[in-house]
Parts: structure tokens; C-alpha cells; sequence
């Protein structure tokens, strides 16, 4: 048994692959070479056998595959190599029944998601509603023709002097536990 | 087979236990739906299992080859069925995972309340098409928030049952019946994922779009079938095997039933007097019946005294032409409103000179499926022109000869 | 040429070298090497005569008439013109075939009957006159070159007008292909009625048997001596790898080949030396 590099030992250990079990991986190099030697034996592939069977092919004749093997994409062959290794993790395989109870709690999850924030966003808009009846009820039904709300929609000096005070306190949905601080003073200006 | 047995005993084991010990209920209840009976229980009033097997059930491999000398196949794999011998065999639905049930209800509650909504709906309809016009506001406007009602109530029956995982296997499986309103969404939703993509990129690549019609937005899923084999859009033909008329499988993902013209249209058709192509109209039916459920349409078999105007003629390719494009198109008629057969029989007699757009502006017709086939000289294509009595067998066509440019001279002065 | 400023540093260095060289200049004087490399101005010892002659190359100055000379491997700044650009305006003529445009990268696109070939190559695909066009429903930023039928046409046509084709062709009298005869002589004439050409398959010297051929030789053609075989039943094995016996007879006769190769060689060589 030939001794691994440190970094292999260590994943060997990660993943609970026993020492003795774990085939080295060989440099990427080698696999090249072996798949270059490989090609030259030709067994037909069904991937290969329904390519040629393809009646879209906008390949030239001239250009078509030369007889001699199949030319099998060294990339991909790579890919097949690393995906099938011991040391990669198994994918996630799940027979029929399992993975149409694993949907169901994905979508029950989703369905519940989606219904906490539709809720949320209809909350929003009810206050949003609110406060605006409110300020309707302020302009006209104070009876000083609307002086007072439009006083109280001045925004003169807000951000230039000093940042308004609802970003005094972080922002919540509920007010705190004493509504009002009353010993607040308008601090000096300098 | 006592391998797989002990494959799956662990697990059987542990089924079991699970079953008797915490849910009999659902055990119990569960009796009621199954079909085939467990081993588990003796089965003291009918035959032992060796006399009669079930091919649900059977694992030995002597019952096997004695069922399969009866003439009736085992279901699924050995280790399956052995591992179904000691299962409680339970209905989906009742299978006893924690977070699967909660999931249920979940999903349960969803669907209770989506149908609540789909009758508030229904009532609000009825309620909007009950006024008159003058209460309504205007005869467009009531229409117009009909139509949206009823895009809410389709767009609601969907989402009552589309997270039902007995839906989505039933559909997986090809059971789903297309009469409701969740499988013919489902299967819309399939068949734009794929195979309208390839239907749209094969009829606008080979140009059929401007070629024979303007405009196509295929809507139904339309397969073609030569003597029993599907053909891919755009796929080549042997002459031998178009001599009949092509059987067509037309799936509608809409409710009712429509009534639609079918045409076969060929513009590759070579003319050399003009040194231009021409169009020849192969096949016209008009006032075919299709529907979600009655998709299958022979176009042999349609009555010739009601619907078929042009019967089909079998496409040849002279030899050295260029492939002709045949393009199937389905078209729907206006209001799915019967044409009158005899008049369209009378003014569509000319198979040549008969172009599709003319017939689509002169009965207001809407294309609403399109297939593709090609067809080009093969060995079967002169004993079917013989048959058919093609009358320029003999003829082949060559290209011609292309005359050079007469070489011109540029600049002879700056030439040393 | 030298500054005064520079020359203070160059004194200093000289007295720290002064005694070794001087005792090195009464034993070797590269007198003839120094007046050559400073030919160009001899005043310099007799302006500055504190700075002693093997100091003085190390602080060379190259001219301009040296450097205007240019290195051995430079490239030339001007290369030979690739003649790119527009061989045919538009409304011109051309046939298929026809380059109507040469360029480096897609300049312009193929647009109707025209095709893009290896080195985007503008070329006509059918006989017409040439366009050049913009399709902003195709493309809102290509420029298009296209041939169109007649010479009044206009190019992009609308998008879902049929498109307009040529067919391009000539009817003849289809002929069997007469595969199982031994001699393809059977050929289309190559006039059709109304008098166009056709391109037919190679019928040349149809008549079969030995004529005068190009080389003064009066034999058959050369696709008739390539079928004798053929005619004759006669074909190649195909090739087996697993026959050992045919390959084991093979490889004797190659053997025994090279050995009588070998030694009519030999016989030469020997006879030459006997000469």
C-alpha cells in the first residue's frame, strides 16, 4: 500500500474512508494517458451508435468522423473519472415513494413560507392604510382647514440639521414599553 | 430467493415493529384498501401460497417459472417483491413519517381553502354575469372582468390540487386524466419545456413560417405517425412508407371541443418553366372534432362526404430536387363554427394552385399546431409514382451550368 | 562633451587608480586601440588633460549617425497591403461563387443568398445583384450584404413574405443507374432543349476500348484499368487480424523478398569493384 499525500489523508479521514480501501488517485496526466491509449480499441457506445443515427447532424460529409473508434472528448471522460470515485461523495438517491414524500414536505414548506409572507405584506398595507386615514382625518376633519397637517407634513430642516426623530430609536413594529420618553430635550444646537 | 430475502430483512423487520407497535390504527384502516393480501397473515381459508402465487409476491424462483408458465409475469424485481412479503403494504398516503403527515395537513388545509375560494369565486361570477349591462358599467367592461374572473378561477383550480404528490405520480405515470383542468396544465407545462422548442426551432430554421404561413404559434401538442412510427418534426420520409395518409395525435390543452381544418401543404414544389418553386395542397379536411380527451386523428379514416376536400395524395420528389417540406397544419376554425362543407368542396379543387395563406384569410382560420416532415428521391419513390401516376417520372433535374463572369481587365495602366 | 560637474567624480575615481595604472601603462600602451574608438573628437585629452587615457571609453556617448543605422531583427513597420474591402459595389452583377467582400473578422454578415466562408469571406450564392443593407428585425446592428433576383429589388425583404428561391435546375431524361454493368460509360449529353448547359458527370472518352491517350500512349482510361479487377471477379480479402497463417506468409515473403534485394546489391557492388 503506497502512502498517501496529507491533503488525501486527511479527506480519507473526513469522509470515514478506511486507509486501506482508498486507491490512490492517479495524477490527472496518467488518466489522459490511459485515455489516449484506450481510444484505439473501439467498443460502440450507445451515445455514439445514436449519433450517427442522428437525422439532424449539421456536420459536412466531409467532416464527418473518421472511421477508427469513437472519438470519445477527454474532458468528459475526466468528469466520469472524478464523478465516479470512491472519494466523491454518493449522490443523493431517493426511490419513488421517498422522493415524492421528500416533494411534499418541500412544498408544504414552500406553500407555508409563501402564506407567512403574503400575511406580512398584507399587515404592511393595512398599516400603510392606517396612517393614512389617519392623516386624511388630520387635513379634513380637524376643522382649521387642513393647518395642521400640512404644519405637520413640513419636512424643513429634516436630514440638513439633524436626522429626524423615528430613526432615534431602531425601528420596530410594536412601540416600546413607555410610549413616550418625557424627559427628551431638544438638544443645543452648538 | 433467500439472498434478496435477507437483503431486505433488516429493514422489513424494523417496518414492522414500527407498524404494530405505534400506529395501529392506520394498520388497520389500511386493511380496507389494499388489494393483494400480506403474507405476514396466514391465509387459513384459501389456498397455501405455493398453489397459488401472487405475481405481486412471488420470490422463489420455482413459483416464478410456474406463473410464468400460467402466462402471467411477476411484478417488478425479485428483491421488491420479496421485500413487499412482509410490508404492511400500505396506501401512500398513510405511510408513517412524522414530517410527511404534518406535511399532508399542511397541504390538506391548503387545498380545503382553495376551494372555498374556487365557489366564492364561482358565485361572484354568477353574480356579475346576472347584471345587466347598464348596472355593470358598460357591455365591455362586464365582459372584460368576466374573462379576468375566470382566468382567476382556472389559475385557482390549478393551484388547488397542483401539490398533491398523488397528482404528480399520477401524471408521472401517464394515467392523468386530461378531462381535468391539473393534467392538462401539467402536461402543457412538459411540452413547452421541450418539445414545442424543437417543433418552433424546425419549422422557423426550414423556414416553413414565411414560407406557407405568416405567422404560427403553436398551442397543441401535434405528433405525426407513418404506419404506426412517429416522425420527428422535420424528419425525412421514404416515399413508400407516406403512400397512406398519416395518422395524427393532436392533444389540446384547452377545455371543450374544437373544430379545426387540417391541411398538408408541400412548397418545394419544383417548377422549371418559371425556375421557381410552387405549392401543391396534399391533403384538406375541414371541421375535424378534437378535444383534451379525443386527440387521435386518422387522416384515412375521416368521412369523405363531410370533412375531407382534398384526399390524400402521396409526396414524391423528382430525382436531383431539392427535399420538399411538408408541413401538417392544424387550424382552428372561428368560434369553432362548422364550414359549410359543400362550398368548400366546390371552391377548393385546384391541389396546385392553392395557397395556404389565401384559405386562412378566406375562411378565417388561426393556425394553432404545426408539424414538419421532408421527403426527397429514394429507392421507393418511382413504384410510388408509378402507382399514383406521377406524370414527369422520367424527368431529373440538374443544375445548371453557371456562366462565368466575363474576365474584365481593372486598371491595365498600373499593371508592369 | 564631458560636463565639468561629471568630471569631479570621474578625478576622484582616477586618483584612487592612479598609481596601478600608471604602473600598468609604462608596461602595455593601448594607444591605437583609444585613438580609434575616439576618432571623432581629439580634443578631449587636450581640453581635459587631468583625465588619464584608460578612463576615457567607459563614458562613450553614442551619436546619432550610429544609432539612425536600425537593428538587425526589427520587424518591418510597414507590411505588404491584404487588399481587404469591396470587390463588387452594390447593384453589380455577380454569379455564384462571386467574392463580393474581403475583410478580417465580420464586418459585415451574409444577408440574403450570400454565404460567409472561412476568412468571412463575403461570397454570392446565386446569380443577382449585390446589396448592401441593414435588418434591424434580424439584427439591430449588423450591416448585411445580399443578392437580390431583380435589379429594381430591395432588400430586407418583409419578414414574413415567402421568401424568393431560384430553383436553379433543368429537366432531362432521368437515367437507370446501371451499377451491375462493368463499364459506366452511359452518360447524359450534355445540351438540353433550349440550348443551356448541363453539368454532367464525367463522360469523357466514353467509347470504351484503347485509344490515344495524353502521354502518346494508346491504352484504355486509366478508370478502366482501375475496375479490370472488378470486372474480372476479382476482389481483396478483407482484412483479418486474427488469420495468423496469412500474416506469418506474409511477413516470409516480405523476408525472403528483402534477402533477394539484398543480394542483388551486393552482386553490383561487387562487380562495380571488380570494374
Amino acid at each position: 500500500m503506497r502512502s498517501l499525500s496529507p491533503a488525501l489523508a486527511s479527506l480519507a479521514n473526513v469522509f470515514r474512508i478506511p486507509m486501506s480501501l482508498t486507491p490512490a488517485r492517479p495524477t490527472v496526466s496518467r488518466v489522459c494517458h490511459e485515455t489516449l491509449a484506450r481510444r484505439s480499441s473501439p467498443p460502440l457506445g450507445p451515445i455514439t451508435a445514436a449519433m450517427q443515427s442522428a437525422p439532424f447532424s449539421s456536420t459536412s460529409s466531409m467532416a464527418k468522423r473518421k472511421s477508427g473508434g469513437p472519438n470519445v472528448d477527454k474532458r468528459i471522460t475526466l468528469i466520469r473519472y472524478f464523478l465516479y470515485h470512491p472519494l466523491t461523495p454518493r449522490p443523493l438517491r431517493f426511490s419513488r415513494n421517498r422522493y415524492l414524500r421528500h416533494w411534499t414536505i418541500h412544498r408544504a414548506w414552500q406553500l407555508f413560507q409563501a402564506k407567512q409572507r403574503s400575511a406580512h405584506e398584507l399587515e404592511l398595507e393595512r398599516q400603510y392604510q392606517a396612517m393614512q386615514s389617519a392623516c386624511e382625518e388630520l387635513r379634513v376633519g380637524a376643522g382649521d382647514g387642513g393647518r395642521l397637517f400640512r404644519k405637520s407634513m413640513i419636512k424643513k430642516g429634516i436630514f440638513t440639521d439633524m436626522f429626524p426623530i423615528e430613526y432615534g430609536r431602531m425601528q420596530t413594529e410594536y412601540p416600546a414599553g413607555e410610549g413616550w420618553n418625557h424627559d427628551w430635550k431638544r438638544p443645543e444646537r452648538r | 430467493m433467500a439472498h434478496c430475502e435477507r437483503a431486505s430483512k433488516p429493514l422489513l423487520q424494523c417496518l414492522r415493529n414500527t407498524y404494530t407497535r405505534g400506529l395501529p390504527a392506520i394498520q388497520l384502516s389500511a386493511r380496507g384498501f389494499h388489494s393483494t393480501a400480506a403474507v405476514g397473515e396466514a391465509q387459513p381459508d384459501s389456498q397455501p401460497f405455493h398453489k397459488s402465487p401472487d405475481p405481486e409476491l412471488v420470490s422463489s424462483p420455482r413459483l416464478e417459472r410456474r406463473l410464468m408458465r400460467q402466462g402471467t409475469t411477476p411484478v417488478g424485481s425479485r428483491r421488491r417483491r420479496a421485500a413487499l412479503q412482509g410490508s404492511a403494504n400500505l396506501p401512500f398516503e398513510q405511510l408513517p413519517y412524522q414530517c410527511f403527515q404534518e406535511a399532508r395537513q399542511v397541504l390538506l388545509a391548503d387545498r380545503a381553502e382553495k376551494l372555498e375560494e374556487i365557489e366564492k369565486m364561482r358565485q361572484r361570477i354568477a353574480r356579475v354575469e346576472a347584471l345587466s349591462p347598464e348596472e355593470a358599467g358598460g357591455k365591455n367592461s362586464q365582459k372584460s372582468r368576466v374573462h379576468a374572473m375566470q382566468q382567476h378561477l382556472e389559475h385557482l383550480k390549478i393551484h388547488a390540487d397542483i401539490n398533491d404528490p398523488l397528482v404528480k405520480r399520477k401524471f408521472e405515470d401517464g394515467q392523468g386524466d386530461m378531462s381535468k383542468p391539473i393534467y392538462r396544465f401539467l402536461a402543457d407545462r412538459k411540452w413547452r419545456e421541450y418539445r414545442r422548442k424543437i417543433l418552433v426551432q424546425r419549422i422557423t430554421q426550414m423556414n416553413v413560417v414565411p414560407d406557407v404561413l405568416p405567422h404560427c404559434e403553436p398551442t397543441v401538442d401535434t405528433k405525426l405517425y407513418f404506419n404506426y412510427r412517429q416522425v420527428q418534426p422535420g424528419d425525412f420520409v421514404e416515399a413508400k412508407n407516406s403512400i397512406s395518409a398519416p395518422k395524427l395525435d393532436v392533444q389540446l390543452f384547452e377545455r371543450g371541443e374544437k373544430l379545426v381544418t387540417i391541411a398538408v401543404v408541400d412548397s418545394d414544389v419544383p417548377n422549371v418553366e418559371v425556375d421557381s418553386f410552387d405549392y401543391k395542397t396534399h391533403y384538406l379536411a375541414v371541421n375535424v372534432p378534437i378535444s383534451a380527451v379525443n386527440t387521435k386523428v386518422d387522416l384515412s379514416q375521416l368521412s369523405a362526404e363531410s370533412q375531407v376536400v382534398l384526399p390524400w395524395l402521396p409526396p414524391v420528389a423528382q430525382k436531383g430536387s431539392p427535399y420538399h417540406r411538408l408541413s401538417v397544419f392544424i387550424m382552428e376554425q372561428k368560434d369553432s363554427q362548422p364550414l359549410d362543407y359543400a362550398a368548400v368542396k366546390a371552391k377548393e379543387t385546384d391541389r396546385d394552385n392553392t395557397l395556404l395563406r389565401t384559405l386562412q384569410a378566406r375562411y378565417h382560420l388561426k393556425a394553432i399546431g404545426a408539424h414538419l416532415f421532408r421527403t426527397q428521391w429514394d429507392e421507393t419513390t418511382l413504384e410510388v409514382m408509378k402507382q399514383i401516376g406521377f406524370n414527369e417520372a422520367d424527368v431529373e433535374l440538374r443544375r445548371k451550368k453557371v456562366e462565368p463572369l466575363p474576365y474584365k481587365r481593372r486598371n491595365p495602366s498600373s499593371f508592369r | 562633451m564631458l560636463q565639468p560637474r561629471l568630471l569631479v567624480p570621474l578625478r576622484a575615481l582616477e586618483r584612487a587608480f592612479a598609481p596601478s595604472l600608471r604602473s600598468a601603462q609604462q608596461a602595455y600602451q593601448p594607444q591605437s586601440i583609444f585613438q580609434r574608438t575616439l576618432s571623432a573628437n581629439m580634443a578631449i585629452p587636450k581640453v581635459m588633460p587631468s583625465i588619464s587615457r584608460p578612463l576615457l571609453p567607459f563614458s562613450q556617448v553614442r551619436f546619432a549617425s550610429h544609432a539612425s543605422q536600425g537593428t538587425a531583427n526589427r520587424h518591418s513597420r510597414d507590411p505588404a497591403g491584404k487588399r481587404l474591402g469591396a470587390k463588387r459595389s452594390g447593384g453589380e452583377y455577380v454569379v455564384p461563387g462571386c467574392i463580393i467582400f474581403k475583410q478580417r473578422g465580420s464586418k459585415w454578415f451574409p444577408g440574403e443568398n450570400c454565404a460567409m466562408g472561412r476568412d468571412h469571406t463575403i461570397y454570392a450564392t446565386q446569380a443577382g445583384y449585390v446589396r448592401y443593407y441593414l435588418d434591424p428585425e434580424r439584427h439591430p446592428e449588423r450591416r448585411y450584404i445580399g443578392i437580390v433576383f431583380d435589379k429594381e429589388a430591395k432588400l430586407p425583404y418583409p419578414r414574413n413574405a415567402p421568401s424568393r428561391r431560384k430553383l436553379n435546375m433543368v429537366g432531362i431524361t432521368r437515367v437507370e443507374p446501371v451499377g451491375a454493368q462493368p463499364d459506366l460509360t452511359a452518360s447524359i449529353a450534355g445540351v438540353n432543349a433550349d440550348n443551356t448547359q448541363v453539368a454532367s458527370v464525367e463522360a469523357v472518352n466514353s467509347e470504351d476500348g484503347p485509344q490515344l491517350r495524353p502521354g502518346y500512349m494508346y491504352r484504355e482510361a486509366n478508370w478502366i484499368i482501375g475496375r479490370a479487377a472488378e470486372k474480372a471477379g476479382i476482389f481483396a480479402k478483407p482484412y483479418d487480424r486474427g488469420n495468423r497463417w496469412l500474416a506469418w506468409r506474409k511477413r516470409q515473403a516480405r523476408a525472403e523478398r528483402a534477402a533477394q534485394m539484398k543480394s542483388l546489391k551486393g552482386k553490383k557492388k561487387s562487380s562495380k569493384k571488380a570494374k
